[in-house]
């Protein structure tokens, strides 16, 4: 029965992933849990990190393709509250389909919330809402950068262990 | 034969991690400048054009329709805009040198510790 080797333990990171002991001296290691059940759950753990770490990315891609909409949005909101007159706009109906519209003087405008919900708001209601998105996505985006740096370290130091365990176990059989 | 050093110093992962990280995020500044360098051109462009053609009521884009709008409302606009990116831009590029300098001087450090046993080149 194999044992589990203390590779990795609690750290301070706000979403609780572990990070990777670092060993100062491999060949106590080696030593004490063999060779092969070592490497063999560096490699399990290395996985993981890495898997996590493919995670983070597809989520980043994800909130980054949400900032450029909320930013149009606002945008859009803003100037509509800065106009005192009717705004006339191409815009597009479909891909090749583009129309043109007139706006009146509305003291309101329509938010799509998503899950089929659309609900009207006054501009400064619809205004702070829609910065208060923005933040969220941003702040969002900020952890996951965050996360990825502390995995990017783990992976890296997880690397290297590897990397140190293979060239002992090598150079150890060299030696007899 | 040298014998690779088996036994790292703690500093030296710490080292090796800041240097991991170091080039991960000068990846990512590298990308968004190109994408903002783009922007301010397409900018300066726009302003190039506003400029020439002699219209008086012109559309610019805002969020992902074309609003009609007066000649030097949308001077005035795209100027704010261009002048905006252009000190993102600047900022990205300071960035970019300072991590490249950190870069660098990690670089030779941990080469000359480690020799050949340690590999930092892009592959």
């Amino acid at each position: 029965m194999s044992q589990t080797i203390p590779l990795s333990q609690p750290s301070s990171n706000p979403r609780k992933i572990p990070s990777v002991v670092f060993f100062e001296h491999v060949g106590e290691l080696v030593a004490q849990y063999g060779a092969d059940p070592l490497l063999k759950q560096l490699n399990e753990l290395y996985s993981k990190y890495k898997f996590m770490e493919a995670q983070l990315q597809r989520s980043k891609q994800v909130l980054r393709a949400k900032l450029p909409d909320i930013t149009n949005a606002l945008e859009m909101v803003e100037y509509l509250q800065s106009t005192q007159e009717e705004v006339k706009v191409d815009f597009q109906l479909s891909d090749c389909v583009w129309t043109k519209a007139e706006i009146p003087q509305t003291p309101s405008v329509a938010l799509w919330l998503g899950a089929n919900v659309m609900l009207e708001y006054p501009h400064e209601e619809a205004i702070d809402l829609l910065r208060k998105n923005l933040g969220n996505a941003e702040s969002a985006l900020e952890s996951t950068n965050e996360d990825l740096k502390f995995l990017k370290e783990q992976i890296t130091t997880c690397e290297v262990n590897l990397s140190r365990v293979y060239n002992y176990t090598v150079i150890s059989r060299q030696g007899k | 034969m040298a014998a690779p050093s088996l036994d790292i110093l703690k500093e030296d992962q710490v080292r090796i991690n800041k240097y991991s990280y170091l080039n991960m995020q000068n990846h990512e500044v590298q990308r968004e400048l190109k994408i903002n360098e783009e922007k301010v051109n397409a900018l300066q462009d726009a302003l190039d054009e506003l400029e020439i053609a002699m219209e008086s009521e012109v559309r610019i884009m805002i969020g992902e329709s074309f609003v009609l709008c007066s000649e030097e409302n949308a001077l005035s606009r795209l100027e704010k805009l261009r002048d905006v990116k252009k000190e993102e831009l600047n900022r990205l590029r300071a960035q970019a040198e300072i991590s490249q300098k950190e870069m660098n001087a990690l670089k030779t450090y941990l080469y000359a510790k480690f020799g050949s046993s340690i590999n930092l080149e892009e592959d």
